[in-house]
């Protein structure tokens, strides 16, 4: 009964009082929640973006660290938040990743809408600096000849890396044997150690050593070849336009039932953010690429991406019962 | 010569007036955020991160690698003084170092930490200078298997820590092993025993457990057993170990420098198996191992010099790789790059002066780490003299704050006051904390590292005993397990033939 009344009232004052609400929007600190520990490369992101939003909110937005679960935590409290606009969550493609590997996953992406898309990081299959494959043809033409011979990490089981393998597997036809390390840092000594023969890297953690010679870049999980290594072929232009679309992406959610009008004020601070080139710059350096997209086209990526990797994971049974 | 010309060229720059002030800095906060039981050195790092922003990136880079090796210098404080563990690495100075407080001796183990600190971070900046190169090559060769065989070897360990009863040992073992096994299971991506829950998804925190077990559980026992508080005020009379404890404590500091060195360069994070390490090999080796536990000071510098030892190992596969160890290095590389600055085999090449400006920083801060901290022991001992009914309910604010600043997270508060219940129960009953928290640290990365190099090797064992550096750590671990048996089987030999 309780429950009934307040749902009740909030209702009532949002339809009464809806419009003049809006337009005074923000009247208080917008917080946005980042799901990882203060000083990790999606905090930096985060606090990136928030310094331009700032000079274009009334009032302040300040970054809040709540870890766990691997993002989950904050996801999850946000989804839950009241949907106002003064709780926003630093959203990554691994928000939509535990909406599909995890049945049991807490929240759903119908709980979020989807303000702007910020950043995204490219992938690459790397190889150690002397290993005996040079092209990307190499070790798929190595991997066909010995099924599941070929032992290729990722920095984890579900990460946006085991989804780009499977990718690969399925579009190349292969076979390999896929092992998970724990994070950047394991799968990076996998590759030089020559513990196992390739793996799917972030483009950052893999930058210095492909230059340095290392390690050896065989190809790019995008459709363009970035400015960074120009001679670093893609797998779009390989011929695999599957494998050749999948990075990491960052972005900002808030709750869904946010007022259009609240939704619209954010979006243009966050855009014209988005266009300094101070993010731009420092977004760089810590090894994302900027890549604005708008509220509109920004949730149709975000459905579409939940789509797509459901599919992934639903054929490589990589769904959690 | 060449190594010497950058070298000098790196005192050039941290001789610098502004460099030199930065490393101060650092030091200093690393110090007080080491001494607050909890707040480390990753939160330290990540709240002044923004403020560097507009510093030259080697006076940035030489304060924040300051707070990291700083804080290993204070950590060790609160264990001695409250047996609350600063960190992780410190619950093995707990052990011996507490004790020695309560013999009213917290003086010579406060000083034989700093002392210890200094002579390890001396000797690792030496080593980091001279071996750089071939350490980060060996660091690459620790694949799975290689972590396997060294986890195996750290279990070992597990059997000389216990001082007690073997059973009881072997049971608080067994629950670090379920507790550790908590969380998202990291080869299959399964949910164990997380109930549904979020905030198990991640596992349960070693921080939250290790100062509910030792801190949190220490006050409970001192309320109840009420005031003994002639023993903390005594004698006071050395604040500084004597010619006995040095000499009680050279080859300890050494050997314990050279395990946690070794154990830090490894990325795949061994730096916290270094300093039970060193507790457990000082054991091996004593004259009187039955004494560990009671108070003994080489079993607080062996493992305070491996922590030390060990966060400066791990700025080599930090800066010749770009490889981090440990969530403060995690943060420092995110730092390098915000400067521009790419840790990895370019940096040397690319960033002579913030590579040698950053190694030689770390010698002068090692020796004002020590002038910072000798004249500390005095405050430090001072607080014991603090009336017990307004000391406790500050060391439980200061956990309180210190578990909830590493992810704001009441979860883990709670956490802390469940395991300082049970680890109230455990000192009651005889069990020891120890072999739960090395046990919970080593069964998940055992686990992973097992499985891993089953995936590698197709399933066969035999990958163990091929690869030249896991058969080594493989066979002494057989060795040390097989040691005791030998010598029984000798004496019953000799006993028959008698």
């Amino acid at each position: 009964m309780k429950k009934a009344i307040s749902i009740l009232t909030v209702l009532f004052l949002s339809v009464g009082a809806g419009v003049a609400w809006a337009v005074d929007y923000p009247t208080k600190p917008i917080t946005i929640f980042v799901g990882y520990s203060a000083g990790g490369a999606t905090d930096t992101a985060a606090r990136i973006v928030t310094n331009q939003v700032n000079k274009h909110l009334e009032q302040p937005m300040v970054v809040n660290n709540k870890p766990g679960g691997g993002s989950a935590v904050a996801a999850d409290f946000v989804a839950k938040a009241k949907p106002d606009g003064y709780t926003l969550f630093n959203a990554t493609i691994t928000t939509v990743i535990q909406t599909v590997a995890n049945p049991n996953n807490p929240f759903k992406i119908s709980d979020f809408a989807p303000i702007v898309g910020l950043y995204n990081m490219p992938l690459v299959i790397v190889v150690k600096g002397d290993a005996k494959f040079n092209t990307i043809e190499d070790l798929i033409d190595f991997a066909k000849k010995n099924p599941n011979k070929l032992t290729v990490g990722t920095p984890g089981v579900n990460s946006v890396h085991h989804f780009g393998l499977e990718l690969l597997k399925k579009e190349a036809g292969i076979e390999v044997n896929h092992i998970p390390f724990q994070g950047d840092a394991p799968g990076v000594v996998g590759v030089m150690g020559g513990h196992v023969d390739a793996a799917f890297l972030g483009l950052v953690a893999v930058a210095e050593h492909i230059k340095g010679g290392t390690m050896k870049g065989l190809a790019m999980t995008t459709s363009k070849r970035v400015p960074q290594f120009p001679n670093l072929p893609t797998m779009a232009e390989k011929g695999f336009p599957k494998t050749g679309n999948i990075f990491s992406w960052g972005g900002v959610f808030a709750p869904s039932g946010t007022p259009a009008a609240v939704l619209e004020k954010l979006s243009i601070a966050y855009q014209k953010a988005a266009a300094s080139q101070e993010v731009v710059s420092q977004l760089e350096k810590v090894g994302f690429s900027a890549t604005y997209m708008g509220a509109k086209d920004f949730d149709h990526f975000v459905k579409e991406e939940h789509k797509r990797l459901m599919e992934i994971a639903q054929s490589a049974q990589m769904i959690k019962k | 010569m060449e190594i010497l010309d950058s070298v000098l060229h790196g005192f050039q720059i941290v001789l610098q007036p502004a460099n030199l002030f930065y490393c101060f800095l650092g030091c200093l906060v690393g110090t007080l955020v080491g001494v607050l039981p909890g707040l480390g050195a990753p939160a330290a790092i990540a709240l002044l991160l923004p403020g560097t922003f507009h510093m030259s990136p080697v006076s940035a880079t030489i304060m924040l690698a300051g707070i990291y090796y700083g804080s290993m210098y204070g950590g060790s404080t609160t264990s001695i003084l409250v047996n609350i563990p600063g960190e992780t690495a410190s619950v093995v100075t707990c052990l011996d170092g507490y004790k020695m407080a309560r013999q009213g001796r917290a003086g010579p183990a406060l000083g034989i930490s700093a002392f210890g600190s200094f002579i390890a971070g001396t000797i690792g900046v030496f080593i980091l200078v001279f071996l750089s190169p071939p350490l980060a090559n060996l660091a690459i060769k620790f694949g799975p298997p290689e972590y396997f065989s060294l986890m195996i070897l750290g279990l070992t360990i597990l059997t000389f820590l216990t001082k007690g009863s073997m059973v009881k040992g072997l049971i608080m073992a067994c629950l670090g092993l379920i507790l550790g096994s908590i969380g998202t299971d990291a080869i299959s991506g399964m949910y164990r025993f997380t109930f549904n829950q979020l905030i198990l998804y991640d596992g349960i925190g070693l921080v939250p457990v290790t100062m509910g077990l030792f801190g949190v559980s220490e006050v409970l026992l001192q309320i109840e057993e009420g005031v003994k508080r002639e023993i903390f005020q005594t004698s006071f009379k050395g604040l500084l170990p004597t010619f006995k404890d040095w000499m009680d404590c050279k080859w300890a500091m050494l050997r314990g420098t050279l395990i946690g060195f070794f154990l830090g360069i490894l990325p795949g994070g061994g730096a916290v198996v270094a300093s039970f390490a060193s507790y457990g090999l000082e054991k091996k080796l004593s004259k009187h191992p039955e004494k560990f536990g009671t108070g003994v000071i080489e079993a607080v510098a062996g493992p305070e010099s491996a922590n030390n030892a060990g966060s400066t190992g791990a700025f080599i596969p930090l800066l010749t790789l770009g490889l981090p160890s440990n969530v403060a290095t995690a943060i420092l590389l995110g730092a390098f790059m915000i400067y521009g600055l790419q840790p990895g085999p370019l940096l040397i090449k690319n960033h002579p002066d913030v590579f040698w400006g950053v190694i030689s920083s770390m010698y002068l801060g090692n020796v004002m780490l020590l002038i910072l901290n000798l004249p500390l022991i005095g405050i430090w001992v001072k607080f014991l003299k603090i009336p017990y009914a307004i000391l406790f309910p500050f060391i439980l604010l200061f956990s309180l704050i210190g578990v909830y600043s590493l992810n704001n997270s009441v979860a883990e508060i709670v956490i802390m006051a469940g395991c300082g219940i049970l680890g109230y129960l455990m000192k009651k009953f005889d069990y020891e904390g120890a072999p739960l928290i090395l046990a919970m640290v080593l069964g998940p990365m055992m686990e992973n590292a097992l499985r891993q190099s089953l995936m590698i090797s197709r399933g066969s064992f035999l990958i163990f005993f091929t690869r030249p550096i896991s058969l080594i750590l493989f066979g002494t671990a057989i060795i040390l397990l097989l040691l005791p048996l030998l010598g029984k089987f000798r004496r019953k030999i000799t006993m028959a033939a008698g």
